[in-house]
């Protein structure tokens, strides 16, 4: 599959207020089905670009193409959507809602979204029995399935969180360090789970982290600090 | 949306039932004192019913309606045997019940009359006097007394029971009539009116403990010989009169109350009872404002639990956020959140007024002689449930907005 996925051009931003700005990237583009490593240190405007790409904070004209789209030309209400249609989000922790189960968990990502609905429609419509199914494929034992979220182990909660994201095949699923709150063992697994699910269903990547060793396990890996020029200019 | 509700206020049982328990008990007062007010109301004019006129000295209207009905308050005037007699004779008079009050027996009024009163008196939607135990006396009869239900029950009065009744209307009196007790005859169903509050005997039996009773020698010689026959008492406290042609009453106020024999009073009760419940108003008001300030505080509480509930839940909006919930739909989920908790207080407040008014009502009747009836909600108990729900939902507007600027702010970004 090919095109792009994400594409930057000229991006400029800085909050309110800021004298700065805190992201100047001359040029990025992602294409369809790549997975791609973002490493920054903390504090590099990292949440900040994810943002901008998810459709939260708004960045100016002709600067952020997302599956081809200006999301400045974009309301609040389509970035809403377009959100919910074809982005899957993982953040560090706490991704779920820890009064549903597991599995309902996974399938509050058709909640918001009639095209996840419509993708997982063709496949079948009983939702919880496909939310258990991809739950299992990303390894989760069948008992864990219906437990409430605030019952399972983090490596557990990583996973029903991937399977949220990937749950109706969104084209892009953006992960916010989604293994820092894991060890060795468990990172290491989860990053292949992902990587086999996203293979899968040819899903673009867009992983950040602030640590370098897991590098050999994308496409590519990119370095904010080296595609961010603001830093540079302001010395 | 109203499911993700739901599940998430599961998650927040303890504060939920506290919030929801805080609007159904403000619920229960607000719909309870509201009930209280009007069936109060209702059982205030259902007090007497059926009488035309009563008939008093001069004096306020207010002051000889709760004379004579309520029996509250002493007459300082009274009535002429001979007034009495004037009053009987009037054109369209089709019954009369003289009333002599200013005697108490264990600071419950006494009511001197005849039997005229257990035939024609009516409180209600006109009804009689029925007796529960024993008979009404007769004219013959000079020391029977007719206990009222709340009286007999006090103070565990049976028929054949004797009593002497006491001067004045305190508590204690140091003129007992002794000489001449009382013989409980009959004891009144209860009414729900002062007719329960009250013991009955007949003129000819009052007259005789005062010693009031007379030949025709003592007659008061300002007045026609002809009308006087044997009086039982010298005078009364108050006649009520039935006419036989109600629009008549008009033009027969006018003439008693121009009466040149005596200064006299005559009132209609219903509309005597209604300036009466005007001037309690005040007190009416103030019972409505203490219970729409408990209601109130019973909104704030909810308030307070969703604004602190919204610091510990960043995290659940930014998950919301993240799978493509707008802000709207944030607001959206604060709002019915507070939706389902006021429908659920206003319900269970309805169902605890109900299950009180079902199980206690009668006991509110033997004890306290208020009438409250289970009868379905009426139009304005329905308006001020509404107005708590849709208060409830304006109010959550605080909460939803602030929920809806920490989303914009906030993003995706989890703030614990």
């Amino acid at each position: 599959m090919g095109g792009t996925c994400i594409e930057l051009k000229q991006l400029e931003f800085r909050w309110p207020g800021a004298t700065s700005p805190l992201l100047h990237i001359p040029e990025l583009t992602i294409h369809r089905g790549e997975h791609v490593l973002l490493r920054g240190a903390s504090g590099s405007g990292k949440s900040t670009l994810l943002s901008l790409i998810a459709g939260i904070h708004q960045a100016a004209p002709e600067q952020v193409f997302v599956l081809g789209k200006d999301l400045s030309k974009l309301s609040q209400r389509q970035r809403d959507k377009l959100r919910a249609n074809e982005i899957g989000y993982i953040f560090q922790q706490f991704n779920l809602l820890p009064y549903l189960s597991a599995w309902q968990n996974v399938v509050l990502a058709q909640q918001f979204s009639p095209v996840r609905r419509q993708r997982l429609a063709q496949q079948s419509k009983n939702h919880e029995q496909l939310a258990k199914q991809l739950l299992q494929q990303l390894g989760l034992n069948t008992e864990d399935l219906d437990r409430p979220a605030h019952q399972l182990s983090v490596g557990q909660q990583q996973r029903v969180a991937a399977a949220r994201a990937l749950f109706g095949n969104p084209a892009l699923i953006i992960a916010d360090e989604p293994t820092s709150a894991l060890d060795a063992d468990h990172r290491d697994n989860f990053i292949e789970v992902l990587f086999t699910a996203c293979k899968q269903h040819d899903i673009t990547l867009l992983f950040v982290t602030h640590d370098g060793s897991l590098a050999h396990h994308f496409d590519r890996a990119i370095e904010l600090n080296e595609i961010n020029t603001a830093r540079r200019e302001a010395k | 949306m109203i499911r993700l509700a739901i599940a998430s206020l599961a998650n927040r049982k303890a504060s939920a039932w506290l919030t929801i328990l805080a609007i159904a008990v403000s619920t229960l007062l607000l719909l309870g004192v509201e009930r209280v007010r009007t069936q109060t109301q209702e059982n205030f004019a259902n007090t007497i019913s059926g009488t035309d006129l009563i008939v008093g000295a001069r004096t306020g209207s207010t002051q000889l309606l709760l004379s004579s009905v309520f029996h509250i308050g002493a007459m300082n005037n009274s009535l002429s045997w001979q007034s009495y007699e004037y009053l009987q004779q009037l054109p369209g008079v089709a019954w009369h019940i003289p009333m002599a009050l200013g005697d108490s027996f264990a600071s419950y009024p006494v009511v001197g009359t005849t039997p005229a009163f257990f035939e024609y008196f009516q409180y209600g939607n006109r009804e009689r006097l029925q007796l529960s135990a024993g008979t009404a006396f007769t004219d013959a009869q000079q020391e029977a007394v007719v206990v009222g239900a709340e009286v007999a029950r006090r103070l565990d009065l049976n028929v054949g029971d004797e009593l002497t009744i006491a001067h004045g209307s305190g508590g204690i009196s140091f003129s007992e009539h002794d000489a001449h007790p009382f013989i409980v005859q009959g004891i009144l169903a209860p009414t729900a009116t002062p007719a329960d509050q009250a013991l009955y005997v007949p003129l000819a039996g009052l007259g005789l403990v005062h010693g009031e009773i007379m030949a025709s020698e003592h007659d008061d010689h300002d007045h026609k010989h002809e009308l006087v026959h044997e009086q039982p008492v010298y005078t009364l406290s108050a006649v009520l009169l039935g006419l036989s042609n109600k629009p008549l009453a008009l033009r027969l106020q006018r003439q008693i109350n121009t009466y040149e024999g005596e200064p006299l009073t005559a009132i209609m009760p219903g509309l005597a009872l209604t300036e009466l419940w005007r001037t309690l108003n005040l007190f009416e008001k103030a019972l409505f404002a203490v219970s729409a300030l408990v209601v109130a505080t019973g909104l704030l509480g909810m308030l307070t639990t969703l604004l602190a509930s919204l610091r510990e839940r960043r995290r659940e909006m930014a998950v919301l956020r993240s799978i493509g919930a707008g802000p709207f739909t944030i607001f959206g989920l604060l709002v019915s959140e507070a939706f389902l908790l006021a429908i659920a207080g206003v319900t269970l407040g309805i169902g605890l007024l109900f299950i009180i008014l079902g199980v206690g009502s009668d006991w509110l009747l033997v004890n306290t002689g208020m009438l409250l009836r289970a009868t379905p909600l009426t139009t304005t108990e329905f308006l001020f449930a509404g107005a708590v729900l849709v208060a409830a939902i304006l109010l959550s507007f605080i909460p939803a907005w602030r929920a809806y600027r920490n989303a914009l702010a906030d993003g995706l970004t989890i703030r614990l």
